[in-house]
């Protein structure tokens, strides 16, 4: 039997991973998949913890967290073409132009 | 609230609105296509023109509210915006509308294809709002609203050749006078307001008679309206903006400074005259009587075609102050109307001569004295001029006779005493102005006729000569009275519309008749003279003054000045420099205490600033990675403690 803390000990070291990526990468783009992995990570926790729930509000909010994880990393992308094409770069360090 | 729409209403609405109109049209950003751009707004200033036209002719001869908004109500007053018909200014609305339309006409002309010339009608079109504004506020709201409006137009206008520094500074002394004006004005309304109420010209006049202000309270209320009259007015001691504002365009100068803007300030009396009290119609009359004589004296001995202009409209609105506040409003408005028209007239004509004769000088070699005769002997203009100076100067059969003598015998009727010297300047004021209007006529059209006509044809298009024409038309008799030499036989009764109700018309008498054309006849006589001998005073020429200013004062304050600078290094000097050696010794003694005590302290501290800065600035580098790292680190922590709280 599959416990919801079973669970726990994989979308942990996801939602790490995930932080890790967005931390240290030198590209938005993988710093966008790092995004996907934390939000992946949260799915998890969501349907898991929420089987133990009669309702299964947690597992459509998991639902809706997909939806939205499909919208942003649409919008996020085509903000990335329009950051390329002015800085020729998406590194992150680089795009320090508002910086106090 | 609106009151019944009717056609005096909507034609009053299309008379503000279609200025208005013009005037934001005109302030779109100019295209390729510059002619049809200027051209709509143009049609829409002829149409706000007939619109004022079929107003006044459909309008009643009593006073009607047909709108008022609430614009501000605060606890216990309130300022309403509106369109009132006043009976005695109706005609003063057409008048404005159709000289705006003249002067529209006749700038596309004298202007030419200038580039930024939209920006002149732009300025054009603001003004003439604002003077509509004016002349239909309910109450003194609305009414000071147009008041800056059409100063602020009028600066634009008189700086418009604003690459010259001449024309700079008259804007800015127009500006100045009149923000001294203005002042008067805002404190006598924020008096009136705070102590009514109300700002309403009817309910103001109510309160005043049922004795609701207290009469300190109207005293000063009263200077203020004084004040702002005077500086609208160019009455002394605010008048030296109007000769000075001459250096703006010359179809400007007619508009602005010599028909509409000038006569703003005798609206305004004519508004709140019964508000004021006696103390201030005496001050009035004494100022408009001193401004009046002293104007004309100017204009006597002007060389400056436009100066002399410029200082007769001083002189004769003076005049019109002086019968107002003697109780002849049916005589001042009159007089004013007639003014309006015939001024503008000179003006635009004297725009002519000076296009074609580069500056405005009247005595000097290549200027207008002697110059092209070709231009002066051109039948129209010649008899416009004599016409237009026949007004000015008040013969029969012209606007100007009648209400002359309606002056005159207002003030003959106000049981004045010769021992008084304002009375004989009632009286002197039209014989100067007759006179300085003969030596205009003969300075102008009889010198250099002898000369041979040069060959040459007139290249002035006929909008050009086309207006003064039609002004000098316009200043004959029928403006003001079907019968040449009765002031009272005016249009209201035969066509059944409100025609200037205000004050009491007087009858005419033969005896005041004689008088009036005696007076004229002598001025002329007196002009000739002065033109036959050619007497000059120069004292009256500010170049004079600056010559002779150099020479008396201005050379000996100078020397005085270096025996002063003398006298000063060798005696004051020895002693200050003792004083001031011991000073710096001490001084010195002072800096080293300073230097070592004070600020050994504050550099410590300043050195710990500045290494901690950098050290603090590297958390605002701007690297995104670096502020989600401690945004994490946050949260952690954040979580961390709740969670520690839960357990």
């Amino acid at each position: 039997m599959i416990e919801p803390v079973h669970i726990a000990y994989v979308s942990g070291p996801l939602f790490l991973i995930g932080l890790a990526v967005v931390l240290s990468r030198r590209s938005a783009i993988m710093m966008l998949m790092g995004i996907e992995l934390m939000l992946n990570a949260a799915n998890l926790n969501l349907v898991a913890f929420s089987n133990q729930n009669p309702e299964v509000s947690g597992q459509i909010f998991a639902l809706f967290v997909m939806v939205v994880a499909a919208a942003e990393v649409a919008v996020g992308l085509a903000i990335l073409l329009a950051v390329y094409k002015g800085y020729k770069s998406t590194d992150p360090e680089k795009l320090n132009r508002l910086k106090g | 609230m609106i009151a019944v729409m009717d056609l005096t209403f909507l034609m009053l609405i299309c008379t503000l609105a279609l200025p208005l109109i013009s005037f934001l049209w005109l302030c779109l950003p100019v295209t390729a296509t510059r002619k049809p751009y200027l051209h709509v707004a143009g049609i829409l200033n002829g149409l706000a023109g007939f619109s004022s036209l079929v107003y006044f002719l459909s309008s009643g001869s009593r006073l009607y509210r047909y709108a008022s908004w609430e614009w501000i109500k605060v606890k216990a007053w309130n300022l309403q915006f509106g369109l009132v018909h006043y009976p005695e200014t109706a005609f003063l609305v057409f008048t404005v509308s159709l000289l705006s339309l003249f002067v529209w006409i006749y700038s596309l002309a004298y202007l030419g294809v200038k580039e930024d010339r939209h920006r002149y009608f732009r300025h054009l079109s603001l003004f003439i709002f604002g003077m509509q504004w004016l002349l239909v506020a309910p109450g003194l709201g609305q009414f000071f609203m147009g008041w800056e409006l059409i100063g602020i137009a009028s600066y634009l206008l008189i700086g418009f050749y604003r690459e010259t520094l001449d024309e700079a500074s008259a804007a800015s002394s127009a500006f100045m006078h009149n923000r001294v004006g203005d002042l008067g004005l805002l404190t006598a309304v924020s008096i009136l307001l705070l102590a009514g109420g109300t700002a309403d010209f009817t309910a103001l006049s109510d309160l005043a008679s049922e004795g609701m202000y207290a009469e300190s309270l109207l005293v000063i209320a009263g200077f203020g309206f004084v004040i702002a009259s005077l500086a609208k007015s160019a009455q002394f001691p605010l008048h030296a903006w109007l000769p000075a504002a001459m250096a703006g365009p010359t179809p400007i100068s007619a508009l602005i400074h010599a028909a509409t803007l000038v006569v703003s300030g005798i609206v305004l009396l004519l508004r709140i005259k019964p508000l004021l009290l006696p103390i201030h119609l005496d001050l009035l009359y004494g100022i408009a009587g001193l401004t009046a004589l002293m104007a004309a004296v100017m204009a006597l001995f002007q060389t400056d075609l436009k100066k002399l202009l410029a200082w007769s409209t001083i002189s004769q609105l003076g005049w019109m102050i002086m019968a107002l506040s003697k109780g002849g409003e049916y005589a001042s408005l009159q007089h004013l109307y007639a003014h309006a028209y015939f001024k503008s007239g000179l003006f635009l004509l004297a725009g002519i001569f000076i296009l074609f004769a580069q500056h405005a000088e009247l005595n000097e070699p290549g200027s207008i004295r002697g110059l092209k005769p070709w231009l002066l002997n051109h039948k129209v203009l010649r008899w416009s001029g004599i016409v237009l100076l026949c007004a000015l100067s008040g013969f029969p059969l012209t606007a100007a006779f009648l209400s002359k003598e309606q002056i005159l015998m207002g003030f003959a009727a106000s049981h004045q005493t010769w021992s008084d010297p304002l009375y004989w300047i009632s009286f002197l004021v039209p014989l100067l102005t007759a006179a300085y209007a003969a030596r205009l006529y003969f300075t102008v059209f009889h010198t250099g006729s002898e000369e041979l006509l040069l060959g040459k044809t007139w290249k002035a298009t006929a909008s050009l000569w086309m207006i003064p024409f039609l002004l000098a038309l316009f200043s004959l008799f029928p403006l003001l009275s079907l019968n040449p030499f009765e002031g009272t036989k005016n249009w209201g009764p035969v066509l059944g519309f409100g025609f200037y109700q205000a004050g009491n018309p007087i009858p005419a008498s033969t005896q005041w008749l004689l008088i009036s054309l005696a007076l004229t006849l002598s001025g002329w006589i007196v002009g000739f003279l002065l033109f036959r001998f050619n007497l000059q005073l120069p004292f009256l020429n500010r170049r004079y003054w600056t010559e002779h200013l150099q020479a008396g004062l201005i050379r000996p304050v100078f020397a005085a000045g270096r025996g002063f600078s003398f006298a000063d290094r060798r005696i004051l000097d020895a002693g200050i420099e003792t004083l001031s050696r011991s000073v710096v010794v001490l001084a010195h003694v002072f800096k080293l205490v300073d230097r070592h005590l004070i600020d050994g302290g504050l550099r410590l501290f300043n050195k710990a600033l500045y290494h901690a800065g950098p050290w603090g600035a590297t958390t605002s580098e701007g690297k995104l990675q670096g502020y989600l790292a401690r945004t994490a680190l946050v949260l952690m922590v954040l979580v961390g403690l709740v969670m520690m709280y839960l357990d």
